[in-house]
């Protein structure tokens, strides 16, 4: 019922449809994009969009097409990973406070309120001072920077459901912590935390390219959104394309998972629905 | 109130602690060790004097609690270390750079403020007809558009197409008002979009609900008009949670403007932090996170205390 109602709401096909074809664009990469994104040419630098190079080629002569797809594996790669951790992490703490309560709750909600009071971007480029600006080491980063988000959704919510009655009649039939919480709990938190997951990706994006504006995201040999714009805005008033694609590629692909986060919100809100 | 005041100051300086611990932690749990890090990363083979040299300057020759306990110390005196460039300390660049920070933060603040709550209001007002929709999908598209992505395409037009504004730099306003306002323009239309769009979101969302409730309901039904019910009614609760998001986003754009004066080349904070990053001046990078963090719960105790002060509810929980 719920689903039929998700599958009716053009704002989720279109997003959702969006992002798939974003995400077969990223995994077939090597078979789908023209040219190899690293490639240079000389004699193609800056060149405008023709029959060659669809949308034109950057200050080394580099297709941006291709390198627009090859980024977008990068950008995916990242915010998936970082948010998996972090909404693995994140609920399995926010179910453990709701429902041990006392100290445990004080001392991991407290723990996520002083993460939450760190600047993501800050702490981001703290971290990566001290280690190399590393594809792992940006997830983690990722990762550790969202785990609050997911804790309070998962806190809030399974604090209302561990006093129901149905998970009293569980522990009355003598289910372990354990079952309760994974059979009881988990599923009927999953819609806040997947609402959650899609506005988190959409962040995670616009924290891993902007990481790579500022040349700390990952290295410069893979090809990013945001490091195109960085090093190709020197040259934009000869070529914009360089600047204007990678930019647009960035916008469509946050809001479509704000898009997406919010109309999975509307739908699944009773309280929206009949407004 | 006043247990209210007395509690929520406890949680804030708890906080600070926290985050001030969590911060140190970070730089000694890190695989990098910071005396390596000074001397050129991980690529680098110092010598062990060099190592020992460094590592009794950082004051990383003691015991563990012993360096916890120092550093605690040293900031309870307000002493954030000297820069290891410069030998500069750290709090003097950082009290330099604060204020042209905020010379970015404030007036983005004060713009999505001013329009922000207005195009919520009108957002509400119109929910059945097309302005709706047009008004939320712009704050959706303003959600999604990065800082650093609005400012590229802003220099490209204004700056190197039109030649309204200068792509870059900062001057100081006692020596040039007008040019200061020049410069000044385009970072702050590119901060401006993100916070503008979660005001507007917050006030419609918030004012929907006040609309929908029963006390607007009754002040329809006794004729009031739709000015009075909005403006002196559902107004004054229903921005008491913009001040809570307005408080949060000032917060979070200490850290924000950190692509935009990169960006615009501004002299601020993030821009001394960026510096620092580049030639691994760690006491500076932590002494600018430290300041961001304490900003922030600073700002959170202020907008929580408002919101006490705004809404006798909250006194007495």
């Amino acid at each position: 019922m719920t689903w039929s109602r998700l599958v009716k709401n053009p704002r989720i096909w279109l997003s959702g449809g969006y992002l798939l074809v974003l995400v077969l664009l990223a995994i077939g990469a090597p078979l789908l994009a023209p040219k190899d994104p690293t490639v240079m040419a000389g004699a193609s630098r800056l060149a405008l969009p023709s029959a060659k190079y669809l949308l034109g080629a950057d200050e080394f002569g580099r297709d941006i097409l291709s390198r627009l797809i090859y980024g977008a594996r990068i950008t995916l790669e990242v915010s998936t990973f970082g948010v998996l951790i972090a909404c693995v992490i994140g609920v399995l703490l926010g179910m453990a406070a709701a429902y041990n309560g006392k100290w445990t709750e004080a001392v991991i909600m407290r723990a996520m309120d002083a993460v939450l009071c760190f600047p993501p971007i800050l702490l981001a480029l703290m971290v990566v001072t001290f280690m190399k600006p590393t594809v792992t080491n940006v997830v983690l980063t990722v990762g550790f920077l969202y785990v609050p988000r997911f804790a309070r959704i998962a806190h809030s919510s399974a604090l209302a459901i561990s006093q129901s009655d149905y998970v009293e009649a569980a522990r009355a039939l003598g289910a372990g912590n354990w079952r309760i919480l994974v059979k009881a709990i988990l599923p009927n938190i999953m819609a806040p935390v997947f609402v959650q997951i899609s506005l988190s990706l959409g962040n995670a994006i616009l924290l891993e390219s902007g990481l790579s504006y500022l040349g700390m995201g990952p290295p410069p040999q893979i090809p990013s959104w945001g490091r195109m714009i960085e090093t190709s805005s020197r040259f934009m008033h000869l070529n914009p394309h360089a600047v204007i694609w990678p930019s647009v590629a960035i916008a469509v692909t946050v809001l479509a998972f704000n898009l997406l986060g919010d109309a999975v919100r509307d739908t699944l809100d009773p309280r929206l629905r009949n407004s | 109130m006043r247990r209210f005041l007395l509690r929520r100051l406890g949680m804030s300086v708890l906080l600070m602690w926290l985050v001030a611990s969590l911060i140190f932690l970070m730089i000694h749990a890190l695989p990098g060790d910071p005396a390596m890090a000074v001397l050129g990363g991980g690529d680098a083979s110092p010598t062990p004097e060099q190592l020992i040299t460094v590592r009794a300057k950082l004051g990383l020759d003691v015991p563990l609690y012993e360096q916890y306990l120092n550093y605690f110390g040293r900031l309870a005196r307000g002493n954030l270390g000297e820069s290891l460039l410069n030998g500069r300390p750290v709090a003097l660049d950082l009290g330099l750079r604060l204020p042209r920070t905020l010379q970015l933060i404030i007036p983005t603040v004060m713009i999505s403020l001013l329009l922000g709550v207005p195009l919520g209001i009108i957002a509400a007002k119109f929910r059945k007809t097309w302005v709706d929709p047009v008004v939320s999908g712009i704050a959706l598209l303003g959600f999604s558009l990065p800082v650093f992505v609005v400012g590229t395409l802003l220099v490209l037009i204004f700056s190197l197409k039109l030649k309204w504004f200068p792509p870059s730099g900062w001057v100081d306003f006692s020596e040039q008002p007008l040019e200061f306002f020049r410069r000044l323009t385009l970072p702050v239309v590119a901060l401006t979009f993100g916070p503008l769009a979660t005001t507007m979101r917050m006030t419609r969302t918030s004012m929907l609900e006040q609309l929908n409730m029963d006390y607007t309901r009754t002040a329809r039904a006794k004729g009031l008009s739709d000015r009075i019910v909005i403006y002196r009614h559902a107004l004054r609760n229903a921005l008491l949670p913009v001040v809570t998001v307005v408080g949060l986003q000032f917060g979070n754009m200490f850290a924000g403007s950190v692509l935009a004066e990169y960006l615009f080349n501004w002299p601020g904070l993030n821009n001394l932090m960026f510096r620092a990053i580049g030639v691994r001046d760690y006491p500076v990078v932590q002494g600018v996170v430290l300041l961001s963090s304490v900003m922030f719960v600073l700002i959170n105790l202020l907008t929580d205390v408002s919101y006490a002060l705004l809404n006798p509810r909250i006194r007495y929980d």
